[in-house]
């Protein structure tokens, strides 16, 4: 659509016309989705999951550097695809200097899941001062008691043999040089499991005891921080909260213009013109709006738009369509409530399911397989045990539909 | 002069007004339907929002009623004003005899609608009975309760004795369930337990506060009791919360021997539970 096509007096009085029948249509449960595009759509839904989107680009034969150009993974220090959050690490950089001043500091980095929260901690290589040391370690397993949180802490400072007692941890601890720690994935401090309560317990204690000597960096999932905060009130220990959001429509652009020119790859020569055009005025104001300013979402939507030519081996791109998400709407509640704890914890494995819930392991993993093959949760294998998570691609949606709903708070 | 005024109601009442008045009604109803319909609907979608939207439907339907009454009697019987008052005194009078009672409930409801002292979804305590309000009529209320029955109370006797109302229009409320101990457990540990049961518990709500307090008290020896006391995320798990909780504590206390301190007191920790 170009700028200088004529619009009709009525035309948004037609749109807003058509949105409120679609909306009345909704209410009364009827689709205005034709079936085959609708079967369709479902099938893009589960395309998100990560095993099977790694296929699908396979398939679409789309060129490796711009699937490269385009990982979600997080971004190491210095890496040029790095856009904006410049007030976030004016902050930090203030609560630094601070720190460097003798004034204990203690800070929560937070942010929804996938507005780039691994990325921005890993830029504290570059904020922290030449003298500085700076730790970097992520939490990949949940402390379950004192003896976990005493080996979690102990494997972070780089302890040969984890620590005993507390106070040996401590004196570990404060014997380092002073220090910038910075712990990553915080979510999984946040455990409703039995017997959990007393390990997150310490390893906060152990924090706030150590922090007139090392400047501890806590990164967290908004929802675990939320219940970190009701639980234990983690707030109040820590000197700073940095929130981070998801992208503004500018810096999704600019995020996008980014990585496409970081990959190299050249979309057709009549394409881009076209693209950049729909870019402008079409398309990205319609990404925008279908992922929510979340970067991993409108990248998949970006590259599920693009198509390789097979006659002349170039990129075209076609419009993106929304995802159906009407599978949300058929769970019961006790798949709700998983999907609401799953959302919390970040990763739950099936043990984790069977504490949390009270139910056979049975019970929990077929549950959990179910929500899988509805394509709402993803397999994490990364760690000994295999973890079930929300799909990462469009977990804010579910997050949101939880929210509604009064699972998710 | 009466032959007048019934020739007048025979005019007044022509078939073609009561098909007229018949269609009225049957629009009416319809609207209703309609607007039940979606309000349901919008319930279903947005459950976060359903107490505030099951208040609105009570309020909806009299004002609904009220205006097509009064679409009828000005707009199509039209009714000259000897025969409005005559049938407003006779009127009076039989409502004022035959239904007292019915009147002071439907005064009650509409009293009930504009200034409730709960809405559509509450848990509320009244005359022996607790449940969720299902339905706010003119005369009278309907509640659900923990055993599925549906227990009818006229509004007027709502309006003249207290109830009680566990969440006030949210759909969080408080949950107390009661643990007796033996007195010679460890309190502390016991204590720090059944918090722990209550924040673990997936149907606490967490942004409200957890307590747990410890009374002592006498049933053919001293006991200790432990008042847990957690925010349900939903009226409608209250019991669910209650048996987790309790499940949880005594699942844990198991596990520490807790229980077993002294033989003679091995029946275990006793349980009951109370709504507030």
């Amino acid at each position: 659509m170009n700028d200088s096509t004529p619009k009709s007096f009525f035309t948004p009085l037609t749109v807003a016309g058509t949105r409120l029948y679609r909306q009345v249509l909704k209410l009364f449960g009827i689709s205005t989705i034709e079936t085959t595009e609708s079967i369709k759509i479902l099938s893009d839904l589960c395309l998100a999951q990560t095993a099977r989107r790694t296929r699908y680009y396979e398939e679409k034969k789309l060129p490796g550097a711009l699937l490269q150009a385009f990982s979600v993974e997080p971004l190491a220090a210095g890496d040029a695809r790095f856009i904006g959050r410049e007030s976030e690490l004016e902050r930090l950089t203030a609560a630094f200097e601070m720190w460097r001043a003798g004034h204990n500091s203690m800070i929560a980095v937070t942010g929804p899941q996938g507005c780039g929260l691994s990325s921005f901690l890993r830029q504290l290589e570059g904020t922290a001062g030449a003298g500085d040391t700076l730790r970097y370690g992520k939490l990949t397993r949940r402390p379950y008691d004192i003896n976990d949180t005493l080996l979690i802490l102990s494997e972070f400072i780089g302890l040969e043999q984890a620590a005993v007692t507390t106070d040996e941890l401590l004196e570990h601890i404060n014997n380092l040089p002073p220090s910038v720690l910075v712990i990553d994935n915080g979510h999984f401090l946040s455990c409703r499991v039995m017997g959990a309560h007393a390990a997150i317990r310490v390893f906060g204690a152990v924090m706030v005891a150590t922090q007139q000597r090392h400047l501890w960096v806590l990164g967290c999932e908004e929802f675990a921080w939320r219940r970190l905060n009701y639980i234990y009130h983690a707030e109040r220990f820590f000197t700073d909260r940095i929130q981070l959001s998801m992208f503004n429509e500018q810096e999704l652009d600019e995020c996008l213009s980014l990585r496409q020119q970081v990959s190299g790859v050249v979309l057709n020569t009549e394409m881009e013109s076209k693209s950049r055009e729909m870019q402008d005025t079409l398309e990205l104001p319609t990404l925008y709006k279908l992922s929510s300013g979340k970067p991993d979402f409108a990248f998949f939507y970006y590259l599920g738009a693009l198509q390789v030519n097979p006659e002349n081996k170039q990129l075209d791109m076609s419009r993106s369509v929304a995802l159906d998400f009407g599978a949300l709407k058929s769970l019961i509640s006790e798949e709700l409530f998983t999907l609401a704890e799953v959302a919390i914890h970040g990763r739950l494995t099936i043990d984790d399911h069977c504490a949390l819930f009270r139910t056979s392991r049975e019970q929990s993993w077929l549950l959990l397989e179910r929500l899988y093959q509805q394509c709402l949760l993803d397999k994490d294998e990364t760690a000994d045990e295999l973890g079930y998570r929300l799909v990462p691609v469009y977990s804010e949606v579910i997050s949101r539909y939880l929210t509604n709903t009064n699972y998710l708070y | 002069m009466e032959a007048d005024i019934i020739a007048q109601l025979t005019e007044l009442l022509s078939v073609s007004r009561i098909l007229l008045i018949a269609i009225v009604l049957l629009l009416t109803w319809l609207l209703l339907r309609i607007v039940h319909f979606a309000l349901q609907k919008s319930i279903y979608r947005f459950p976060r929002y359903r107490l505030q939207m099951g208040q609105v439907f009570p309020a909806i339907r009299l004002i609904t009623w009220f205006l097509c009454i009064v679409y009828i009697i000005f707009g199509i019987l039209q009714p000259p004003q000897a025969i409005v008052f005559a049938v407003l005194g006779s009127l009076g009078l039989a409502v004022g005899l035959a239904a007292q009672g019915g009147v002071r409930n439907l005064l009650a409801g509409i009293m009930m609608i504009f200034n409730p002292p709960f809405r559509v979804g509450d848990m509320v305590h009244f005359g022996g009975y607790y449940g969720e309000v299902t339905r706010l009529d003119l005369s009278v209320t309907m509640l659900r309760t923990l055993d599925d029955n549906m227990v009818m109370v006229p509004n007027s006797s709502i309006l003249e004795n207290a109830a009680a109302n566990a969440n006030s229009g949210e759909l969080s409320e408080m949950v107390v369930v009661n643990i007796d101990l033996p007195q010679t457990v460890d309190i502390h540990e016991a204590r720090l337990l059944a918090m722990e049961a209550a924040i673990a518990s997936p149907y606490t709500y967490l942004k409200k506060p957890v307590n747990v307090i410890v009374e002592s008290r006498y049933e053919l020896g001293f006991l200790l009791r432990l008042v847990i006391k957690a925010y349900v995320i939903d009226v409608r798990l209250e019991r669910a919360l209650s048996s987790d909780i309790t499940e949880r504590f005594i699942e844990a206390m198991y596990a520490r021997g807790l229980n077993t301190a002294h033989k003679e007191a091995s029946s275990g920790p006793k349980t009951s539970h109370n709504i507030n």
